[in-house]
């Protein structure tokens, strides 16, 4: 946390470096740690004082175990329908639940995308369980999911959480093992 | 684990999860996505669930409870 004195000194210094010359300038820049500055100024714009509020289009970060997603509601369905092949998986155990109560089924991996088209309706507003053997996901509706990944390498977290972000229009290879990314409007936001 | 325990743990998950995110979610994406899940949950097991479903369920959320307090 700043005080008055430190706040006194950054802006001394911000104010003596604006008024020096182009090659003043030149020289600092090989006096200071500019590697230092930069990466605390991102550290900066990375953690607001205050956390925003509200929904943002898109979000992907990891958990614990898995992953935490919003994605735009439209393409929930092309996301799920993709994770059997990601996971390796045959058969998908399906629990739907609503205020009238509960039904379980489940169906062959090959016909995971017919059955989402069929249910659109709880996919968009219902809250679904899906269980792709070891792994689970749940859907509360309007492209709100949790992935849960235990055991699963990070690679994998990666690949689903790439292919998540392609569907929605956007490119990134993530390369840490923790990692989430935002999108407000149409600017996507990576933090690793 | 019954489908429906697991079921209302995981949204219970989802709960916490949303909790840590970098942004606060709107009161509304809280109600709809997680409380109404939640509570639809609880109301079956406490309808025709039986007393070991409620017990995994709070042995669940106490579970879910621990890890968030070690973080």
């Amino acid at each position: 946390m700043w005080n008055g004195t430190k706040s006194t000194i950054a802006l001394g210094l911000a104010e003596i470096v604006e008024r020096l010359t182009v090659e003043e300038k030149r020289e600092f820049t090989q006096l200071v740690n500019w590697e230092e500055l930069q990466r605390l100024r991102v550290e900066a714009r990375r953690t607001p004082a205050v956390r925003p509020v509200g929904d943002p289009r898109l979000y992907v970060a990891t958990t614990e175990n898995g992953l935490s997603l919003d994605l735009p509601p439209e393409h929930t369905s092309a996301f799920i329908a993709m994770l059997p092949g990601k996971l390796a998986s045959e058969a998908i155990d399906i629990f739907v639940q609503n205020g009238e109560g509960s039904q379980e089924t489940s169906c062959p991996a090959v016909d995971l995308a017919v059955w989402l088209e069929r249910h659109g309706d709880v996919l968009s507003e219902g809250a679904i369980m899906m269980e792709f053997g070891p792994y689970t996901v749940i859907s509360a509706g309007g492209g709100c999911l949790s992935l849960s990944l235990e055991d699963a390498p990070p690679a994998l977290r990666r690949e689903i959480a790439q292919q998540a972000l392609a569907l929605s229009g956007f490119d990134h290879e993530f390369q840490a093992d923790h990692f989430s990314a935002i999108v407000w409007e149409d600017q996507l936001e990576v933090t690793e | 684990m019954k489908k429906n325990v697991k079921s209302t743990v995981s949204f219970f998950r989802l709960l916490i999860e949303h909790s840590q995110r970098p942004y606060e979610p709107s009161p509304e994406h809280i109600l709809k996505r997680m409380l109404l899940a939640l509570c639809h949950g609880l109301s079956e097991i406490v309808e025709s669930g039986t007393k070991n479903d409620a017990w995994e369920v709070v042995e669940g959320f106490a579970k879910e409870c621990r890890k968030l307090e070690a973080e």
